[in-house]
């Protein structure tokens, strides 16, 4: 197979839940999830690099980011389910993005 | 002591967040509660208030800073004891690429630490944190752990599989990194890595050090196993954050690469630490296809020290603001605000010292009592300069509201305003500060009522005034013969006989 299916779910949080991510693969934008909504893609049979980004992160100093690298050596159908999660860092969050991003993502990726 | 940490960050975290939005209301002007209290200068009022603003504004950006700080510390306390259960993981259920993450456990005392003041994370939560963009991080947990720490997720296993458990993931992990350490384990786990796992999958973890022993005995094994390591300068230094000094990892030639992880300093709030394990490893992440953080040590640091300044030099500037503003309060403004605004007046009723500090028309003409007779002839002068000017509404305003008074020498005698206000916040001050002295004038004054012999032209005037119906026609002509005659030697005391009669008459009436 050429190909491989990406679905990718946001998990529903208080943090950043006005602001879509952005989903970039290689670099390259291929979607935008809003908080709780998911969105399935189609990406190269290869090593990938799976990118979500916060929209409005041009304006912060910290951003709400996170890159990780996608292995499709280890999906044993043509399916990678990917979970993204978004935990408050009060830090950031009470100094107004000063101090830190105001929320950390997690992704985790089920082959 | 998890829910005490909660509690306490919450709190302070709260108190400094207050101060800090108040503190920026009040710099743009967004709420405008903050007024200076009045005092003139000179007083010991005055230089009390002076130092009370500058303890405010300042005070208020330390105080806010130190809870911020505060806040950061208990945070940090209470996301470490957040800690996990334990045999939460097991090795057969991991089935996708991970990074093997092996250290001696005396290390963790280390690694848990909190790396600066604006982060909340230890050293391990970072390192996993930037190794976490490659895969999911596992480490074998301390057999001593309750509770599985913040971090790499812990496999337990027992003394009897330890062995087999890391040769088994070390085998299938997708990179394995090895931090440093002194204990036999530890360089068993490197020999058999080397012997089992392919160079490009091995990172060296290089902790801060003042010696070379565990360096050279890297050096050595990596020699023994042909790895040309031999002009490779790996730093050990320490660094103003973190551990760890430096990593050393591989191509697929077996060719090592090192890079140290550089922190700076005045970057901790615009360059986390994750950040620079980031930019220390981009080589490593280049394999993997994964970009290195935009941001750079030179403009964290720029940014930081901007922010550094500019908060002390927002803290100056309205510090200066309020004591401009408190130095170069003139008594005449206080009158004018208290003459145009009788809330103003009664809001100022007190200072610090609780004295009165009102100045309102009202106490600056009990006071005129006290003047010297160069100061009460120029009031005098002024006022009938203005009454003669005015129109009969105007009269009106005035017989109605005293206060209005001030506003048609405002009108009517625009140059001699200022001096008309300081003279009468000079009598107000003394009816405030001196009460007994002013009270004691008017004793005298009023003690001779009964002999005083007026000048004619004073007797015409004020028969003229009792007589006539028309009362602003007759107070005009009254303060024109009081403004043709203000050189008169006897007039300042005749007035203030005569002003020291109605006053004390009014008062006996009252009582």
């Amino acid at each position: 197979m050429e190909q491989l299916t990406l679905n990718i779910k946001r998990q529903s949080s208080f943090t950043g839940m006005a602001m879509p991510y952005r989903i970039y693969i290689n670099g390259v934008e291929m979607a935008t999830i809003n908080n709780g909504g998911s969105v399935s893609l189609q990406i190269p049979n290869q090593q990938s690099v799976l990118k979500v980004s916060m929209v409005g992160n041009s304006m912060t100093f910290h951003s709400v980011e996170k890159d990780v690298v996608i292995f499709p050596e280890y999906c044993k159908s043509n399916v990678i389910n990917c979970e993204i999660v978004t935990n408050t860092n009060w830090v950031g969050a009470l100094s107004g993005g000063l101090f830190g991003a105001v929320g950390k993502l997690v992704i985790n990726v089920n082959y | 002591m998890r829910y005490v940490s909660f509690i306490l960050a919450f709190i302070f975290g709260f108190i400094s967040l207050g101060i800090i939005t108040e503190y920026f209301k009040m710099i743009f002007g967004i709420d405008d509660y903050y007024d200076i209290p009045i005092a003139l200068e000179g007083t010991i009022e005055f230089f009390d208030i002076k130092y009370q603003l500058i303890g405010q504004d300042i005070g208020s950006i330390i105080i806010a800073i130190v809870f911020f700080l505060l806040f950061s510390r208990f945070y940090s306390i209470y996301h470490r004891l957040k800690k996990r259960k334990k045999d939460t993981y097991d090795v057969n259920e991991i089935n996708g690429p991970f990074i093997l993450y092996l250290r001696s456990f005396s290390a963790d005392a280390t690694t848990k630490k909190r790396v600066s003041f604006a982060d909340t994370l230890s050293e391990e939560e970072a390192l996993v944190e930037a190794l976490s963009d490659i895969a999911p991080v596992y480490a074998i947990g301390d057999p001593r752990d309750k509770k599985m720490p913040i971090g790499a997720s812990r496999i337990y296993v027992d003394d009897e599989h330890w062995k087999s458990t890391v040769a088994s993931m070390a085998s299938r992990a997708t990179l394995v990194a090895l931090r440093l350490g002194k204990t036999d384990s530890f360089w068993w786990e490197v020999e058999m890595v080397l012997k089992s796992v392919p160079i490009d999958r091995i990172l060296f973890i290089i902790p801060e050090s003042k010696t070379f022993s565990e360096l050279s005995l890297l050096y050595k094994i990596l020699l023994e196993h042909n790895v040309d390591i031999q002009n490779v300068d790996v730093a050990i230094e320490a660094n103003n954050r973190g551990s760890i000094s430096s990593f050393v990892f591989f191509d697929a030639d077996g060719k090592p690469y090192t890079s140290q992880v550089k922190t700076g300093r005045f970057t901790q709030i615009f360059f986390k630490y994750t950040d620079a394990i980031r930019k220390s490893l981009a080589v490593l992440r280049a394999k993997y296809g994964l970009g290195s953080p935009k941001r750079t040590l030179r403009k964290a640091r720029i940014l930081q020290i901007l922010f550094i300044v500019s908060v002390i030099f927002m803290g100056i500037i309205t510090t200066l603001g309020h004591y401009l503003n408190l130095k170069y309060q003139r008594p005449y403004e206080i009158v004018e605000k208290c003459v145009k605004d009788q809330s103003f007046a009664q809001k100022y009723s007190s200072d610090i010292n609780d004295i009165n500090l009102t100045y309102s028309i009202i106490e600056a003409q009990i006071g005129t009592i006290s003047l010297s007779e160069e100061d009460y002839r120029t009031l005098l002068l002024i006022e009938s300069k203005t009454m003669m000017q005015i129109s009969a509404s105007e009269f009106e305003c005035i017989d109605a509201t005293p206060y209005n008074l001030l506003l048609m020498v405002m009108k009517y005698a625009p140059n001699d305003y200022n001096t008309y206000v300081d003279i009468l916040a000079k009598a107000a001050l003394s009816s405030i500060r001196q009460p007994e002295y002013v009270d004691e004038q008017y004793n005298t004054y009023y003690s001779y009522a009964a002999y005083i012999k007026l000048p004619e032209w004073l007797e015409i005037a004020l028969c003229e005034l009792e007589q006539c119906q028309d009362k602003y026609y007759a107070n005009k002509q009254f303060y024109t013969s009081i403004y043709n005659h203000i050189n008169d030697p006897d007039l300042v005391f005749i007035q203030k006989v005569g002003f020291s009669s109605m006053y004390m008459d009014s008062l006996q009436l009252a009582q």
